[in-house]
Order: structure tokens, then C-alpha cells, then sequence
């Protein structure tokens, strides 16, 4: 009731928070030059690679153009060489920034369909994110809510997803059923296998634990979650759209936003990413969470 | 040299803002620091965390006592500060003199969450805005933001 009276009431702050997004998202890729429509349109109509067995290759460092790639780096520095961080939060606020986001991610439209009774517990894990969330505390984030790969390798055979997240790793057999200890394992990526329906590579995800959430607002699963991801190759463009099955807490399956992915062609470097040491949570004050 | 380390910092505003758009931990800054209690230390860069969730500087801080106190300065993660050019070790060069105004922890432990940092050779890094006026270092909030405005040079 107060989620439906709260959702409401937000709406236009989550339409403005997200046509922000929308800006910011472009100006991430293209430093603000513009036109993602029309790139994308020319990055889908490239000839996308085939594999040995005729299958797409969806091998390729995806997302992360826009590194380095702002368009007026120089209007930071002023005159005497000072740098400016130019934020397009409302007032250039932190604050403001946490907060919207906060709204952004509680008010989209797609919401997990949660059996009603459930929505309680959603809404404690919500509050108490700061304690309940794992991947608050060094955790990781698992599959579904680590989102696509930033590179694959793919064979006819085997496809390895690489994640710049904490250094983590998929391997993904193709063709062959679930291996039948990982499947019944309890494990933060769980396991996986691939097979093509068409020229889309579906992978279907089982063994998970019930330590992570499907999304940041408070969404847990239980460790019969089982996750069926989609990749489709557009030319440069990588389409992922992820699904998420445990009918023992949702109504009927949750099929999570689209994501789509460009391939990024910058010279490929390591980053390494650093490990977590977790040391706000002894420091935080309120229950606020951004 | 600063203009050159600093190059890659354009993107450093859109990296902070899509952050929690790809779930990563962060925690709410206002959670644990308040931004309308800002101060100015001075000290000696004593070490740099570079870990997730949030890189952090140590810096130490010669009290008018003579009593040296370690303040943490909590900033973004270490992916954002690398995209924005700002992983250059001699960019942090410990032993140095470093001063920065910083949003203090509410539960009054030395630690705050970095606004401005003035560097070893006088320039001024303007990181983050309050509320306009709380920041000593950039009272006005210069920097073509406007009063804490981003029209000028908005992507």
C-alpha cells in the first residue's frame, strides 16, 4: 500500500531521474558529441563475425567506450591549471546525486512480481540494506545482478565470460546438460550451460545460494532461483536480457531490463580490480543508503 | 603535468553518476558524513588504500599539541578514480604535503569524504560540490559550475 502510494507520488522525480540517465548515459559514450541513435543504427548494420561452426562470435570486450573519451576534457582545467569535476547532479551534490539514484532504482516500472507476502521482507531488506546486502560487505554481486560480461571468449565448444567485477570468471560449456554436483551447489555465479536457439546463445543458470540479490532495492531470490540469459549479436552491438525463474517467491518469471552492449574496439588492457576492504560500515550513521 | 595527469578526469563526474546504476557496493555518503559540516586539514600523505568500495588516503595531521593524528579521506572507488586519470602514483606521492576540505564523519571519527583537495604544487582540485558555500576551499562554488549549477559545461 505505501509502495503503491509511494511509486505514485515519485513518478515524475523517477521520470526526470531517469531522462537524466538517459543524457548521462550518452554523454558517457560519446563525451558528449551525441547521436547514439545513429551510431548505434551504423554499429548494428556492421558485419558481424561467424564462429568455425557458423554460429555468431560473440567474442569481444563489450561496454566501457566512453573511457577517455570525453569530448571537453580541456574546459575542466581553468586558466591557472585547476581542475574542475563538472557533475550534472542537481547542484553538483553527492547528496542529491544518492538520493536520486535511490528513487531511480526503487521506481522503475519493472518490478521483480513478488507473491504479495513477500513484499514485507523486500521492503525490511530495503531499509536495512546497508547491514542485509551483501555485496555491500565485499560479497559478490552473483548472477543475475552482475550484469553481462565485459569480455567473452567463445568457441563452437566452451564460452568464458570475464567480469572486471572483483576479477570473476563464467565458463559456459555449450550443448550438455547441467552438471549434476555444480547444479546442486550453492554458489554465487552458479552453473552454467549454453546451447544457440537461432543466432541467440541462451544460457541457462541453476545452483545458486540465497546470499545475493537481483537487484540493489532489497530483491532476494531463494537457492532455487534458476536465471536464463540471451545474448544476441547486432552487427557491433551485443543485445543481453536476462530472466529469472523461483516460483517459490515470484508469481511468474521476471524478465530484467534490456541491456545492450557495444563492442568495444579501444586497445585492450588489463584492469585489475582492486580488492574490497569494507570499512564504512563500522562508520555509518543512518540507515540512508545510495 | 598536473593539466597531463589529470587529462583522463573528464569523465570523472559521469563515472560517479552511473556508479550505482551497475550495483556496485556503495554506500550513501550522507550515510556516514555530513556535508554541511566541512573542514580544511593539512597534513602529510602517510599511504593510499587503493581498494573497493572506496579508495582512501590516509593523511597525517599535526595538531597545534604536537599530536599526530591519521585522518582517512574517503573518496570514490578505485575504477572511477583510474578512469578519471587519477591512479598516477606520483599524482599521490606519499610524504608530501597535501591539504583538503573534507565533509566530517557524523559519528566524529577523523575520517571525511574529500570535497577539495589542494595539491603539492598549489593547484586546486575541485572533487565534489555541497551545498554551495560549505566547501572553505570553494566557497563560491567556482569551477564553471555556476553556484553549484553544471550549466556552462554540461555534456
Amino acid at each position: 500500500m505505501i509502495r503503491e502510494l509511494a511509486r505514485g507520488a515519485a513518478v515524475a522525480t523517477a521520470l526526470a531521474s531517469a531522462m537524466l540517465f538517459a543524457t548521462q548515459d550518452l554523454s558517457a559514450q560519446y563525451g558528449g558529441a551525441g547521436g547514439r541513435a545513429n551510431d548505434d543504427a551504423k554499429l548494428a548494420a556492421m558485419p558481424a563475425p561467424k564462429l568455425a561452426d557458423g554460429h555468431p562470435d560473440l567474442s569481444g570486450r563489450w561496454g566501457g567506450g566512453g573511457f577517455g573519451g570525453g569530448g571537453n576534457g580541456a574546459q575542466r582545467f581553468d586558466a591557472k591549471g585547476n581542475y574542475h569535476n563538472l557533475r550534472n547532479d542537481r547542484k553538483g551534490s553527492p547528496v542529491n546525486q544518492e538520493r536520486d539514484s535511490g528513487l531511480d532504482q526503487r521506481f522503475l516500472d519493472n518490478l521483480p512480481p513478488y507473491k504479495p507476502e513477500f513484499w514485507d521482507k523486500v521492503d525490511y531488506l530495503d531499509v536495512n540494506g546497508n547491514v542485509e546486502d551483501s555485496n555491500f560487505h565485499c560479497f559478490p554481486a552473483g548472477v543475475p545482478r552482475m550484469g553481462p560480461p565485459t569480455k567473452i571468449m567463445a568457441t563452437p565448444t566452451e564460452v568464458v565470460f570475464l567480469y572486471n567485477q572483483k576479477n570473476t570468471w563464467r565458463l559456459i560449456p555449450m550443448n550438455r546438460p547441467h552438471d549434476p554436483i555444480n547444479s546442486k551447489d550453492q554458489t554465487y555465479m552458479g552453473d552454467s550451460v549454453g546451447k544457440w536457439e537461432g543466432d541467440t546463445l541462451v544460457v541457462d543458470v541453476t545452483g545458486f545460494n540465497d546470499e545475493t540479490w537481483l537487484a540493489w532495492p532489497g530483491y532476494f531470490h531463494t537457492n532455487k532461483m534458476r536465471v536464463v540469459e540471451k545474448f544476441r549479436r547486432e552487427g557491433n552491438l551485443l543485445h543481453y536480457q536476462a530472466t529469472v525463474y523461483d516460483p517459490d517467491v515470484l508469481t511468474e518469471p521476471w524478465v530484467m531490463e534490456d541491456r545492450v552492449l557495444r563492442l568495444n574496439t579501444q586497445p585492450m588492457v588489463q584492469i585489475e580490480d582492486p580488492p574490497c576492504v569494507e570499512t564504512d560500515g563500522a562508520n555509518l550513521y543512518t540507515k540512508e543508503r545510495g | 603535468m598536473m593539466r597531463k595527469l589529470l587529462a583522463g578526469l573528464a569523465v570523472a563526474g559521469i563515472l560517479a553518476i552511473a556508479a550505482p546504476r551497475v550495483a556496485l557496493a556503495h554506500h550513501a555518503m550522507q550515510a556516514e558524513f555530513d556535508q554541511n559540516n566541512v573542514v580544511v586539514i593539512s597534513g602529510v600523505l602517510k599511504k593510499v588504500n587503493w581498494v573497493n568500495p572506496h579508495v582512501n588516503f590516509l593523511l597525517d595531521v599535526t595538531e597545534p599539541d604536537g599530536k599526530v593524528t591519521t585522518w582517512t579521506l574517503v573518496h570514490a572507488g578505485p575504477n572511477q578514480l583510474r578512469a578519471a586519470g587519477l591512479s598516477d602514483r606520483d599524482f599521490f606521492q606519499v610524504g608530501k604535503n597535501y591539504t583538503a576540505s573534507l565533509a566530517l564523519a557524523r559519528n566524529g571519527s577523523p575520517r571525511g569524504y574529500v570535497f577539495t583537495i589542494k595539491t603539492p604544487d598549489d593547484k586546486f582540485i575541485y572533487l565534489t560540490f555541497g551545498a554551495v558555500g560549505s566547501d572553505p576551499l570553494n566557497k563560491d562554488g567556482k569551477g564553471g559550475l555556476g553556484n553549484g549549477h553544471p550549466t556552462s559545461f554540461q555534456n
